[in-house]
């Protein structure tokens, strides 16, 4: 199977140039697979991240034909040949397919991403775990929202964060959602303005490619939109 | 503003051509106070939310500071003056029938220089267009990577920023021919006119479909905060149908372009 990697190597090259490869690509072979392969038998030198090889860290995102995905959840078989892999978008590469995830994680640490909480302000006596049922209401507010592994799928596939430097992004806006909706928290209203400003929920354009690209079915778009409509101002 | 857009491209694409709309038609139409408040208030509601998304979209390049303050200055006042000038040109309505001839009726670079302006805007979207499709064709034949392009919402985000902003181009040029109206009516009428030229007739063609389908994208966008957690299943059949819709309404404007032409 020919695979085509977006590589780059700041020392030597003057920007990003395609490279072609030749895999010997065995049945249930996800594309981490084929990467290990390359780096096995054609080239050594080729640059990736991984960490769990199970879907649940996001170290492996990557656009693969266009799309973000995790190498190591997406089999070749579901994949049209040659195969095109690239770094995440709107990221600076440090080599080939690893990108430096520090201005993605800088968004994140923008909107105060945790619990801010009082567990008496809501069971009334100090020391009693405030408790969340997992079926009320209240956790089918961020059902759907809290499973983000902060992979950076929805930053790369976003129009917006590319064009608009100071733009939150879509897993910050989920992360400050899944908390300002959390009935425990005491910062919903803060957590709101917060995210209010310029670069906030105001700024996204509903394009969607977020939830398209989301390997792990989080919605970051539904969590700006409620932020939007102040649906967790209380 | 949706309804305001959609009444006014229907009495001037699809009940007659763009062509059939010179300073007699105006006049007529402006008799009364109904359309001219009618106009005075698309006008206003169409430049303030034309440029209040160019603005927006341009700001958020620029860094805060003195550029940033320089952008929103400039911005603020070429609304103000094209607001001004726009409802002054309601407000003074057509000249009475008889009456001397405009004060700019002698200006007749005016005419000439609005429809070089468009002429030029026109060949840059020709050439844009041709090169865009033709990179497009390119990567999908020689099966390169479509970048973001491989999601149908960065379509529809780029198609309603480009509608947006070809609508606002011809909005402000629009401001200008009118207000030749009580200035001038027979260079408004050579103005007018002069948009019947075959070279942009395909541009009157993309301005009802701009408007048509940046209005449709509009709705879809908040019937998706409408639909809340439902958005997600649809996002790519509703903006399916807002492109099946703006094909459909943009039709009836062709034929009576065409019909207008023998």
């Amino acid at each position: 199977m020919i695979f085509r990697v977006r590589c780059f190597d700041p020392m030597t090259d003057a920007r990003p140039a395609w490279r072609r490869y030749t895999v010997d690509a065995e049945p249930r072979m996800s594309v981490l697979d084929a990467l290990f392969w390359i780096l096995e038998h054609e080239d050594g030198s080729l640059g990736f991240r991984y960490s769990c090889r199970a879907g649940m860290c996001g170290s492996c995102a990557m656009v693969v034909n266009g799309r973000e995905a995790l190498a190591c959840r997406l089999r070749l078989e579901a994949l049209r040949a040659p195969v095109h892999v690239e770094p995440l978008r709107s990221l600076p590469i440090i080599k080939d397919l690893v990108v430096d995830m520090a201005p993605f994680f800088d968004t994140y640490g923008a909107v105060d991403p945790f619990y801010v909480g009082e567990p008496a302000a809501m069971t009334g006596s100090a020391g009693a775990p405030a408790v969340v049922r997992p079926d009320s209401g209240a956790r089918g507010l961020v059902e759907q929202q809290v499973g983000c592994i902060s992979c950076g799928a929805c930053y790369s596939a976003c129009p917006v964060v590319a064009g608009h430097p100071g733009y939150l992004g879509p897993a910050a806006l989920n992360r400050a959602y899944v908390l300002a909706a959390d009935v425990r928290e005491t910062a919903g209203r803060d957590r709101v303005r917060l995210v209010s400003g310029d670069g906030g929920v105001h700024a996204c354009h509903d394009v969607g490619s977020c939830v398209a690209a989301c390997p792990v079915d989080v919605n970051p778009l539904l969590s700006i939109m409620r932020l939007r409509k102040g649906a967790v101002d209380r | 503003m949706v309804a305001f857009a959609f009444g006014h491209l229907f009495m001037m694409h699809y009940q007659r051509a763009p062509s059939a709309t010179g300073a007699a038609f105006v006049a007529g139409r402006w008799a009364g106070p109904a359309w001219r408040a009618f106009d005075g208030v698309l006008l206003l509601l169409a430049l303030t939310h034309g440029v209040a998304g160019a603005h927006g979209a341009l700001r958020s390049r620029v860094r805060p500071g003195v550029s940033r303050a320089a952008l929103d200055g400039a911005f603020a006042v070429g609304l103000g003056a094209f607001a001004c000038l726009g409802v002054w040109a309601v407000l003074a309505g057509p000249r009475a029938p008889g009456s001397a001839p405009g004060p700019l009726s002698g200006a007749t670079w005016i005419p000439a220089a609005l429809l070089a302006g468009l002429a030029a805007l026109a060949a840059l979207t020709y050439a844009a267009g041709l090169a865009a499709a033709g990179v497009l064709c390119a990567r999908i034949l020689r099966r390169l990577p479509l970048g973001r392009w491989v999601y149908p919402g960065q379509w529809a985000f780029a198609l309603s920023r480009l509608a947006g902003v070809g609508v606002l181009g011809f909005l402000l040029i629009h401001i200008l021919d009118v207000a030749l109206v009580p200035l001038a009516p027979d260079l408004y009428d050579r103005t007018v006119t002069g948009y019947a030229t075959p070279f942009l007739v395909p541009m009157e063609v993309a301005l009802v479909a701009a408007v048509v389908y940046h209005a449709l994208n509009g709705l879809r966008l908040t019937t998706l905060e409408a639909l809340d957690i439902r958005a997600a299943r649809a996002h790519t059949p509703l903006f399916v149908l807002v492109l099946v819709l703006t094909a459909l309404l943009v039709l009836p404007s062709l034929a009576v372009l065409l019909a207008s032409r023998r």
